[in-house]
């Protein structure tokens, strides 16, 4: 099992794990059993993991593999859960932003909700370097692609993402 | 950036930015999730040596208490119910085998008695409702027994067997009172039986009276049996 201070530090990342994996099993108990799985594989391989390396990548990495390997099969079945289907209403208890008004949350709903509708491929890398502002190096690192590839799966997703708002009748505010 | 690399409006990129860092909801870890990964990362509790071992007899002891009703059970038989059904025995005998010689009991009476060291100053023997019949020597659970067998007027056979047993106790449940007695009156396999204690001497008086009416009959025999036997005074 992995050192006291390897916990500590993986520790530090748990709030981007699970939000990550809230938008990857768009389910909340499912998404604790895969930020579960995430630390109890990091704490069994910390020895495979290199000091002075990058932390917070690495168990990013392990969650996305760990994702696609006991979950994503989940995502084809059409009875897991309506599309984008975030409960984000609820889950805005949690929410670190400070309270909006109604309109606010509404198109938060549709943000979300369109975000899901991305393919997991365009979700990962928006949820990770568009919101938890990771580095591109670092996203295509979690990824396994070249950088290159990481910007243009970030254009293509926002501009799938503009068209899913339309849907809903929203476009991009400032 | 290479030529087929996508290009973007800076002015939009920037909204588009700010839209997803403000507006996505971003979802905290439930604080239990927190202790709950703590405790994946907590070293296993050093076991002690005694644990296995404990829990190994706490499942020997649960495997035992249910076992245990099935088990061979060794439990002493009561001896009193032991008797009972020995002198039932020996009367069923009598009844199939036994003869009936009522001339030749008079005579025969002082050398049972000799036989089996049970001397009665006085015994019942019989009046013009109840005959004595047969007196035998018998060996009833090891123990030497005196069995006088009765008939009455209506066919019905009765055996009076006497042993010694000076430690016999009889349960206070299922004592009878006739006439200032105390016998206790059970049923067992069809028959009915009178036990009680008379000096050093274990009394049962057995027959098949066992209806209502005939029990009211069988005391009054009782009584007769009862009243008419007198064991020589101890020394």
């Amino acid at each position: 099992m992995a050192d006291p201070e390897f916990q500590r530090q993986a520790l530090e990342h748990l709030h981007p794990l699970y939000n990550l994996a809230v938008y990857l099993t768009r389910n909340g108990p499912e998404a604790e059993d895969l930020v579960q799985e995430t630390y109890l594989r990091a704490f069994r391989f910390a020895h495979r993991f290199q000091p002075g390396t990058n932390l917070r990548a690495w168990m990013f990495q392990i969650l996305r593999n760990t994702f696609l390997t006991f979950y994503r099969h989940r995502e084809r079945e059409p009875a897991f859960l309506d599309e984008g289907d975030l409960d984000t209403e609820r889950n805005t208890m949690f929410h670190d932003a400070p309270q909006k008004d109604g309109a606010a949350l509404e198109a938060e709903t549709d943000l979300g909700r369109a975000i899901a509708r991305l393919p997991e491929e365009f979700r990962t890398i928006l949820i990770l370097a568009e919101v938890e502002g990771l580095a591109l190096e670092e996203v295509a690192e979690i990824m396994g692609c070249p950088v290159g590839t990481v910007k243009s799966r970030i254009f293509r997703a926002k501009e799938r993402l503009r068209g899913f708002l339309k849907d809903y009748g929203e476009e991009f505010k400032s | 950036m290479t030529p087929d690399e996508p290009r973007e409006d800076p002015g939009e990129e920037a909204r588009f930015r700010r839209l997803l860092a403000e507006r996505l909801p971003r979802h905290a870890a439930p604080a239990h999730l927190r202790a709950v990964i703590a405790a994946l990362a907590a070293p296993p509790r050093r076991a002690f040596w005694w644990a296995p071992a404990l829990s190994a007899l706490a499942t020997a002891m649960v495997l035992g208490l249910v076992a245990l009703p099935l088990l061979p059970r060794t439990v002493e038989p009561d001896p009193l119910r032991t008797l009972i059904s020995a002198v039932l025995s020996q009367h069923a005998r009598s009844l199939m085998w036994g003869e009936a010689r009522p001339e030749a009991v008079p005579a025969a009476l002082p050398r049972v008695m000799e036989q089996t060291g049970i001397g009665l100053s006085w015994l019942f023997q019989g009046d013009d409702e109840i005959q004595l019949i047969n007196a035998e020597p018998l060996v009833v659970e090891g123990r030497r027994a005196l069995a006088l067998t009765y008939k009455d007027t209506e066919g019905h056979t009765l055996t009076y067997t006497l042993l010694s047993w000076a430690g016999m106790t009889l349960p206070k449940q299922g004592r009878v009172k006739i006439d200032g007695y105390q016998p206790l009156l059970t049923q067992m396999e069809g028959w009915s039986i009178f036990v009680w204690k008379q000096k050093d001497l274990a009394c049962f008086l057995i027959s098949d009276l066992v209806s209502e009416e005939d029990l009211a009959r069988f005391k009054q025999v009782f009584l007769k049996v009862r009243q008419g036997t007198e064991p020589p005074p101890q020394s």
